[in-house]
């Protein structure tokens, strides 16, 4: 694989968290959440299932909504959906001004099977209308050549293996030129033998770019790898944060000591 | 004459018959079809106005019987000086009974694309019509086939109920036939095996799309 990433991506922008709240019922995912992530920082959340980890993901795309709290994203500010109606037009605008600075890869890949690999990557920038067709299909090319698959642009989702088809969910989000971009378990479904190809695009990614990232992982080597900052969560709020060397091999709170006790024991 | 001189000599009205059960079925469908969006789309609104209409409508339709929804149109709306001819009422009876159908199986297509479709679009900031259009609607329709398929053959054996309303389809022309002549036997049988030369083989049709395609 080339080392550098060919095509420009968006130079990272600051997010922010203020004291978001996020409740089903009387479950409390996220308990007055507060952090800051500066441009172009690497922050890598890990913790137990139901921590609230992925929800900070889902949030910042609202598909979860806050309860309250304020996430900001550079200058787009999402808010929770409101009451009155000019309040909800206003969570609405911020809401899609803030999906115009973020790109996400999920779980789950979520690409569309009824589209071939190559209009997964123009179908977004299309209609975005930011580029002439022609300028969107030699990008999303380029997009392709760089992540291995420039000879599957012709080919549909699920004629591709796990790897490959998340390697073009990752093409697929860079092709919106995302300021920042948010991983969320993105290795979580492969099989063991493709998750070496995908966590080493995003590394790839990391290095050649200057994009905000957040990585939702149970990848703690390569979360050490590549993260500038380490969060580690549970139920709902931070229990401890810092640089990865700090949080993995001389972590201050017993919380954090006890889960990263338990991978251990499990062999990750 | 003979039974065989006599299935001869019938033969000709009884496919002018089967020719109109097999048009009515393709205009209803065509109506059920179109209509059925609409329909599917009030049901699946986000305003609580607009999906209690679509639910109400489903209701009304699916809950009453389709020969008394054919006689409100050919009895009930001429009282309102709209007359229609037979075929049209036919045509718009059956249409519109299948329409409360179609528009559930639409939404049961609707409802089988996950989430994870919906929020991909999101992701890349899609707006809700070309979600919905380039999307979602290609997803869903792919397992609709094969129970609108079923439909339509469903639909093609409830022609006989246009008979109700003066059109002379195959079942009509069967018992027209059958009060001249009084060659009962004869004639259902005929009609009977018309009927099964259309929907046997499109009845292996649809288990051949049900298995190529799976079902809502």
């Amino acid at each position: 694989m080339t080392a550098k990433l060919a095509p420009e991506t968006a130079a990272g922008i600051p997010v922010e968290f203020r004291d978001v709240c996020k409740r089903y019922g009387d479950h409390v995912v996220l308990d007055e959440l507060s952090f800051a992530v500066s441009p172009g920082e690497r922050v890598v959340l890990i913790g137990p299932s139901g921590s609230g980890k992925t929800t900070v993901l889902r949030c910042m795309m609202g598909f979860e909504r806050t309860d309250s709290g304020l996430i900001q994203i550079g200058d787009a500010a999402v808010l929770p959906s409101g009451r009155g109606r000019a309040q909800q037009r206003r969570a609405r605008a911020g809401l899609r001004a803030a999906r115009d600075h973020v790109g996400m890869v999920f779980q789950q890949f979520n690409l569309f099977p009824h589209l071939t690999v190559m209009q997964n990557l123009t179908i977004g920038p299309r209609h975005s209308r930011q580029a002439s067709h022609a300028e969107i299909e030699q990008r999303a090319r380029s997009l392709l050549d760089d992540v291995g698959l420039a000879s599957k642009a012709e080919s549909y989702p699920g004629q591709l293996s796990g790897g490959q088809q998340q390697r073009v969910a990752i093409a697929r989000a860079l092709a919106m030129r995302p300021a920042v971009m948010l991983f969320d378990e993105v290795t979580s479904a492969l099989d063991p033998e493709t998750v070496g190809e995908v966590l080493g695009l995003i590394r790839r990614i990391a290095e050649s770019s200057t994009m905000t990232m957040l990585l939702v992982t149970h990848e703690m080597a390569f979360a050490a790898e590549v993260a500038d900052r380490v969060i580690f969560m549970e139920q709902g709020v931070i229990v401890e944060q810092g640089p990865p060397a700090q949080v993995f091999n001389s972590p201050q709170e017993e919380r954090t000591r006890r889960f990263l006790r338990r991978l251990d024991d499990k062999g990750a | 004459m003979s039974n065989t001189s006599y299935a001869w000599s019938v033969l000709p009205a009884l496919l002018r018959g089967l020719k109109v059960s097999v048009e009515a079925t393709g205009l209803s469908m065509a109506l059920a079809l179109i209509a059925g969006v609409p329909v599917c789309l009030l049901r699946i609104s986000r305003l609580r106005a607009l999906r209690v209409m679509g639910v109400a409508i489903i209701s009304v339709i699916r809950n009453t019987p389709l020969l008394a929804q054919l006689y409100v149109y050919f009895y009930v709306l001429p009282e309102f000086h709209i007359e229609l001819s037979p075929l049209v009422v036919g045509v718009l009876g059956l249409g519109t009974h299948f329409t409360a159908y179609i528009a559930e199986t639409y939404r049961a297509g609707y409802e089988s694309v996950p989430a994870g479709q919906w929020e991909a679009a999101a992701a890349l900031n899609l707006g809700r019509v070309i979600t919905l259009g380039r999307i979602v609607a290609p997803q869903a329709l792919r397992p609709t086939i094969p129970v609108l398929a079923n439909y339509l053959l469903a639909m093609f054996k409830d022609t006989s109920v246009l008979t109700a309303v003066t059109v002379t389809e195959l079942f009509g022309a069967t018992i027209s036939l059958s009060n001249e002549s009084f060659r009962f036997t004869l004639l259902y049988s005929m009609m009977g095996l018309l009927y099964l030369a259309v929907c046997y083989p499109a009845g292996r049709i649809v288990a051949l799309l049900e298995r190529r395609l799976g079902s809502v």
